[in-house]
Formats: C-alpha cells, structure tokens, sequence
C-alpha cells in the first residue's frame, strides 16, 4: 500500500513538473512584449540614486504651476538652475529638452544668485556637502517665483521648498507648504498626496 | 534526461534567449518611463553599508539578505543558509536538518551557535538546533550573518565553528496587510497572514501568522518515510521610538508542530529492535523585549531580557525545558581610534526529562545557570588602514571551572579596495544535558551471537557522563578581500582548527544490567574528553553585480585529521560527515517588467557518514518571479532538476530509515496592501 501511494505521488510531481515547464514557457511567450517596457517594483545600486532624484524632480515639475512673472505665456522654457554636484547635475541635464506640461525644460549650472533669479526651478546639491554655504550664498527667502528642490538636510528648515530624502531605502520628498503662496507657486493636489508635509513645529 | 527534464531545459533555452535580447536593447532600468508613484517605490540598495562592513571585517563574514532569501526559492532557514561558503546544509526528511559551518555534522551538530536577534535558539538538551522547529517566519528576516569560524567573544561560548544569526525586520507600518501561499510537490502547502499598524506617534506592531504542511518523504528502499508534519507559527514584534536616543523592541512568538517520525526501539527481548513511527510535538512560547539608548553618537547601552518555554513530546522521549535570558553590553569611544564593547548576561536554564525504558535522562529534573561576561577593543592603529581587535570572554556555569576565551585579530587596508585579515581565536563548547547526563540502548545483541554472550543479551548503551569537561577550539584564521572592479568583489578565507578533548564515545567494560529481572549485560559506551584533532580548509565567495544580472559564486573545501590515530581506537573520533569539497553558483536576472529570473546550481562531492557513502550531488534549480506593482508577487520554481531524487543526509543517531529528496517544485503568491 506504501508502495501504492510513493508511486501515485511521484506520478503526480511528474505532472505537476509538466505543468511547470509548460507554465514556464508560456510565461516566457507573455513576458517577452513586456520586457521592453518598464514599470513595476525596481531595485537599484547607491550609485544610480542621482538618477533617481532627477527622474523624481522632473516627475514633480510636471505637478507645479507658477504664477505671477515667473508663468510668463506657457510657452517660454522652463530654466532650471543646478548648484553644486557634478552627479546630479549631469543627471538633470539628460532631461533638458523635456515637455514640462508646454514648456521646453533646460537645464544650466549656477554660482550666484543673479544667475538663480533667472531659473523657475533650483536644485541646490548636497553632493559635495556644503550646502550650508549655498544657502546662506543664496538667501531662499529671497527668490519669489523659484521653486527650490534639494536633497540636503534641513533644506525645509532653510526656507527651501522640496527636500528629497532616503526614508527605507526609498525617495521620499517634504515639501514646505508654508513659503508657496510668498513665491508664487502652486503645487497641485496629486503631488501632495504622495509627499509628507513639512511641519515646522509653529 | 527525462521528457519534463527536457522541456524544463527548452524554457530555460527559451527564457535565457528573451532576457539576452532584453539586456542587450536596455542600457540600464528607464526610470523615465516610470510614474512619480513608481519612482517613489523604487527601492535603493545601500551597497555601502553592508558591503563596506563586510569588506573590512576581520572575521570570515557572509551575509545572506532578505532578497537573496526570497530570490533563493528557499521554503526554510535551512535552504537559504545553503547559499553561504561554508556552511553543509543536508535534508535528513521532510522536516529535519544536518546543518553546520566547517564539519562535524549531524542530526545532533552541536558546534555552531544559532541566534535570532542576538538571542540563542539552539537546545541546550544536544547543543544543537532543532532547524525543524523554525522559530520564525522567513519574509520577516532582514538578513543572516553567517560568521565561520568562532565568534566567542561577542557571541558566548558554543560558538565554536561558527555563528549563524538571524536578524528580523523593523516593523513597517507601510506594509499594513500582506498574505501569501506557498504550494509544491512532496505535499507543500503553506498560508501566511501579516499586518502592520502605528501604535502611536513613534512605534509599529507587526503580527505574523503561518501554517506549513509538509508531506512524508520516500525511503531508498522505494517506501513511504512517514515524516510529514503540520506547523504552526505566531509572531509579534512591536517597535517604539522614544524620542531621539531611545528605541525599545518586544517581540514574541508561539510555535506549534506536530511531525512524524521513525523510531528503532531496542529491548533486551526478541524481535530486540522494534522499528515504528510515532507523532512527536513540539510546542515552544517566547518573549523577549530589548531596549536601545543612545549616548552619544559614538556610544550606546543594550538591555535585553527573555523567556522562553519549550515542550517537545515524542513516544521515548519528552523533553520540556524554559530558558530565561538577561544581557546587557555597552559600546563606547573612551580615547581617540579605541571603540570599546563590553557586556554580562545571566542565563537560566530548567528542565524536566521524561524518558522510558532505555532512554532517558539522569537525574529526569536539572537546573543550571550561566554568567557571563566579555569586552572587546577595536583599535585602529592607522587610520583607515589598520585596525586590531582584542577581546576575551569570561564564563562561568554551575557544572564547569571559569573558563577564559580571548581572541586577538587584525584587519588591514593597503587600498580601499583591498582588505588582508587575521584572527587567532579560543573558543569552548560545553557539555550539553546529553553529554552528562544521557542514556540510551541503542542495540541489543541476541544471546548467543557472540561468544561473550552465550546465555544473556548484551546491551550496548550510551551513556553520559558529569565528568567532561568542555572541548576546546583554538582557531587560525586568515583572509583576502578584494574589489578588483566596482561589480566585482572576491573574499577568500583559510583557516586551521585545533580541538582539543572533543567529546566521544568509550566503551567500558560489560556488566550486569538486569531489565524486569532479565539476566542482561550491558556494554557501556561512556562520553569522554577522550581526542582531539584538527580541521584545515578554505572558502571562496566571488561576486559580479551588474544592473540587470548578479553571478554568486562560492567553493568550500575541507579535511580533517585527528591526533595519534590508534592510540585508543575504542574513542570513536567525531568525523567530519561532510563533503570536502562544494561549490555553488546562483544567477540571478532581472530583465525588467518585474520579472526575476533566478538558477541555482551545486555541488557537493560524495561523503561518509559512518562509513555508508553519501552519493556526490549536483542540482539544479530555477525560478522565475514575477512582481506586479508593490501589490502582487508571484514565483514558480522548480527545485532538485538534474535528478529525480538524492540522498542528502540520513540520521545516524537512530533512524532506521533514509530518506531521499525528490525532484519537485513550488508555486508562491503574495498579495500587499
């Protein structure tokens, strides 16, 4: 009866070995279309992250609207200044020329604040770690109509708009709703659902 | 090669074609084609961290990750330990494990320390670790240190051959509900249910539940093993953040599993030996909370505290015990380049034996306890090129002297990508309740087989003594680390034990043994510090990483000798009882679309348990995950392809049976929310 029973069960892992390899090759037939396209659950090296970060601000631009000067008639490009890092920085540019809601993005490296007030967009890189110096070079408080986007601590706290940070491994970004309306910007509803909101304990 | 075997092959054919093509056309992952969500879930793998620790570790250090887990298709602990150098993992039956670093195993391998969470987990009862009763839940690990080699300083004594410590996840508050099922051949089917929630501002309660099904396995003979099994398993973890500087942790967790087993029963009576299968359960209850602060950012206190209950009920023997843990350790920079760790721990250990005729304990109750303390001084003598580490452990238990285990390593940076490391190390294991304190019949011999019994039944017995004393390790160490390109990094580690009053076996003289008034003689096999000998081999671990693809390739070699062979030949010498030589090689891709394509291949050359050969093993196995989103994971594996079954281990401490592993496969879903 023993015998009986290790026969009709290796009868049926051999089925079930068949049904494997035909699952197998079918998934293979179905998975083959989609292998050019991307999407879905990504792990990535420490070394990709300034990709990253440029993919994440240029999918954030897409949900900002200016307002004031800084509109201009929709169609003007979009300037965005790069402070600092040569990482990010060449990451960012790999997107200049992309359709930002109408309007063609560049991307220029800055080093002073008459070159910041030009740019609709600011990334100030934490790169080389001296972001304390850019900031205080920059004076945030002072740039109306600049969204300011960096990854360096306490940027929120600085008066910078959209922090990025590393929050389990995975791109987080703060966004300090208290200076919007001072800089004339508006940032829509989508955005904010999936960012956390800067609290600056008042 | 069978028709399944050949259409397996074709897929593969297939899929390796399709995953070419897709590498080739995509220089990297289009992270513009993702979705601001999308972005937001890719998750970045701090290569850093892990591997520059790892890199610069004066120790033979491997780390097995969560995803290298779940990549591996491994249904167990067991079967994801496989994946480090070193270590001999060896399916005895559907449920129980050989499973050790650098020799000596067995059903009962009682050289290597097991931790969950820095807390031990192996059976003071054997010294060992009953691997069939996991205590917790493989999607709730974080990683497994597998440190070879011994790590007493740190880790406490047992820690003889290596340490093997299980790191389980913080709660995740973000992963609210996950459930999964796992199916396969030889009658696997396993549930599983999670859910996180806040408790509060700071802190996140996880709660775990599984239950596994595991079918009998097949015999060499072509029968039914009778060792299938039924396993439940709870666990809770709860994590809060006391402001900045302080982190408690409590978790625990309710084990239940009720296996099947053969037994070879030994009477002084015809038929002598009396083969069956009985249920036997095991039930263990665990709580342990821990508590962090930090002073300052170079130093920290760790107060942890635990108790466990373990009950397992089997038709010779019941074997309940509670164990109950307190340690404390403290790490801190007293002058520049010295970081200082010390700490003490207080164990308790209870137990209470129920035997039967010819197997049992003596005395059935016993009650020891453990102190212990150990510091350690990592100085770097040149800024970030050399560092040495000293460290010394001191032990005291109820039954044994003090016994001091210093250690002294170095560990030496000529390049950033280049790490040379030594150790020499002490290290004890001490008697386990079996040693002092076992017997067993374990084989009749009929009046008259013999002609030192021509009118009684002698019976052979194993019996424990109260006189060992521990064995004694001192260990040689040395090793190469190096990173020859930014995807490439190699680890090479050598090492040469010396052990010194190894625990056996020695027969004593025969003596009357009346059973129910039977006329029985009995021949005692005594445990003695009776020899010693010495291990000497080597590991290799090479890794390539690339963006879409990851090759981990490892090579284990091992031989033994042990000290004046003949001089007492009755001292059966502890054998080694594993391959000297494995190697394995895992291939992982991820041609994109979520899908996860992972080969597996190893071999093991042939070996001896006891003089009955254990045939040399290469298999093959290859899954194929999928992953939709962050909601959906889905794999299908196929496990043991090259052959339709093998003979991995078999219980050389009384099976009767040997069981084989069979060629089969393992479906797994899991759903997020």
């Amino acid at each position: 009866m023993a015998v009986l029973i290790v026969n009709m069960r290796r009868s049926m892992n051999r089925c079930f070995i068949r049904l494997l390899s035909g699952i197998l090759v079918a998934l293979c037939s179905a998975a083959a279309p989609c292998l050019a396209s991307g999407g879905g659950d990504v792990t990535i090296g420490a070394d990709k992250l300034p990709e990253l970060k440029s993919a994440v601000v240029v999918r954030i631009l897409q949900f900002a609207q200016w307002r004031g000067e800084s509109a201009g008639n929709g169609t003007e490009p979009l300037r965005m200044g790069v402070l600092g890092g040569d990482k990010i920085t060449a990451a960012l540019a790999a997107h200049a020329g992309a359709d930002i809601n109408g309007r063609r993005l560049e991307v220029t490296t800055v080093t002073s604040i008459d070159d910041a007030a030009h740019c609709q967009v600011l990334y100030i890189s934490d790169e080389d770690g001296d972001h304390a110096t850019l900031v205080d070079a920059l004076d945030l408080r002072t740039l109306p109509g600049v969204l300011s986007i960096s990854d360096a601590p306490r940027f929120n706290d600085d008066g910078g708009i959209i922090q990025l940070s590393l929050e389990n491994g995975k791109l987080v970004f703060t966004i300090n709703t208290n200076c919007l309306e001072a800089r004339h910007l508006f940032l829509s509803s989508r955005l904010m659902s999936v960012a956390h909101v800067y609290d600056d304990g008042s | 090669m069978t028709t399944s075997l050949k259409t397996l092959s074709a897929a593969a054919a297939l899929m390796a074609c399709c995953w070419t093509g897709a590498v080739t056309a995509s220089e990297g992952i289009d992270l513009e084609s993702f979705s601001l969500e999308e972005l937001l879930n890719v998750e970045v793998v701090s290569v850093s961290k892990k591997a520059e620790s790892a890199v610069r570790a004066p120790a033979a250090v491997f780390i097995i990750t969560a995803e290298d887990i779940r990549r591996s298709g491994a249904t167990c602990v067991p079967e994801a330990l496989r994946l480090a150098p070193g270590v001999h993992a060896a399916r005895i039956d559907a449920t129980r494990w050989a499973l050790t670093v650098r020799g000596f195993n067995g059903r009962y391998a009682n050289k290597l320390q097991v931790l969950v969470d820095g807390r031990s987990v192996y059976s003071p009862m054997f010294s060992g670790t009953y691997w069939e009763a996991g205590e917790v839940l493989l999607e709730d690990i974080e990683q497994i240190e597998v440190i070879r080699g011994p790590g007493a300083t740190l880790w406490g004594a047992n820690a003889v051959n290596g340490v093997i410590n299980i790191i389980t996840r913080r709660v995740d508050a973000d992963d609210r509900v996950a459930v999964g099922a796992w199916t396969g051949g030889q009658g696997l089917y396993r549930t599983r249910a999670s859910i996180s929630e806040n408790t509060g501002e700071n802190g996140a309660l996880r709660l775990s539940a599984a239950g596994t099904k595991r079918g009998s396995t097949v015999t060499t003979t072509g029968t039914d093993s009778g060792d299938d099994a039924d396993e439940f398993l709870v666990t809770g973890r709860w994590d809060q953040d006391y402001g900045e500087h302080d982190r408690l942790t409590v978790s625990g967790r309710m084990l239940g599993l009720d296996q099947r087993l053969a037994y070879d029963a030994t009477a002084p009576t015809p038929p002598f030996s009396t083969f069956g299968n009985d249920e036997a359960t095991v039930r263990i209850a665990g709580i342990e909370a821990t508590w962090h602060r930090d002073l300052s950012p170079a130093s920290g206190l760790e107060i942890s505290a635990s108790r466990m209950w373990f009950r397992r009920d089997e038709f010779l023997l019941s074997d309940h015990h509670e164990i109950a843990d307190l340690n404390l350790q403290h790490n801190f920079a007293p002058i520049d380049r010295h970081e200082v760790i010390w700490g003490a721990g207080y164990r308790h250990y209870q137990d209470d034996m129920r035997g039967s005729l010819g197997y049992g304990f003596e005395p059935s109750s016993q009650t020891d306890w453990t102190l212990h303390a150990f510091v350690q001084d990592e100085f770097t003598a040149v800024r970030d090129r050399l560092e040495l580490t000293l460290g010394a452990k001191i032990e005291k238990r109820n039954y044994i002297d003090t016994r001091w285990q210093p250690s002294g390593r170095f560990a030496w940076t000529p390049g950033d990508r280049h790490t040379v490391w030594g150790s020499v190390a002490s290290a004890i294991r001490t008697p386990s309740r079996s040693d002092r304190h076992l017997f067993i019949d374990i084989a009749a011999i009929p009046p008259g087989a013999t002609p030192m019994n021509p009118d009684n039944t002698i019976m052979l017995s194993l019996l424990g003594d109260d006189g060992v004393t521990p064995e004694e390790l001192i260990a040689y160490e040395t090793g190469y680390r190096l990173q020859p390109a930014d995807h490439l990094l190699l680890d090479f580690a050598y090492f040469f034990n010396e052990y010194e009053n190894l625990i056996s076996s020695q027969a004593g003289g025969i003596r009357p043994h009346p059973i129910y008034g039977l006329p029985v003689m009995q021949m005692p096999l005594i445990r003695t510090n009776s020899n010693g000998g010495h291990t000497e081999g080597g590991e290799l671990a090479a890794t390539m990483a690339g963006e879409r693809a990851r090759l981990r390739l490892t090579y284990s070699y091992i031989t033994n000798e042990k000290h004046s062979p003949g001089e007492d030949e009755s001292a059966g010498f502890q054998e080694l009882n594993t391959p000297h030589h494995q190697y394995s090689a895992h291939l992982g891709l991820n041609p994109g679309a979520g899908l996860e394509v992972d080969l597996l291949y190893r071999h093991l050359q042939s070996f001896k348990i006891d003089e009955v050969a254990i045939p040399a093993q290469d298999e093959l196995d290859l899954r194929l995950g999928l992953m939709t989103g962050n909601r959906w994971r889905l794999s299908l594996g196929g496990r043991n392809l090259l052959h339709e079954n093998h003979l991995e281990f078999y219980d050389n401490s009384g099976s009767p049976f040997r069981s084989l592993v069979e060629r089969t496969y393992v479906a797994t879903a899991e759903w997020r929310f």
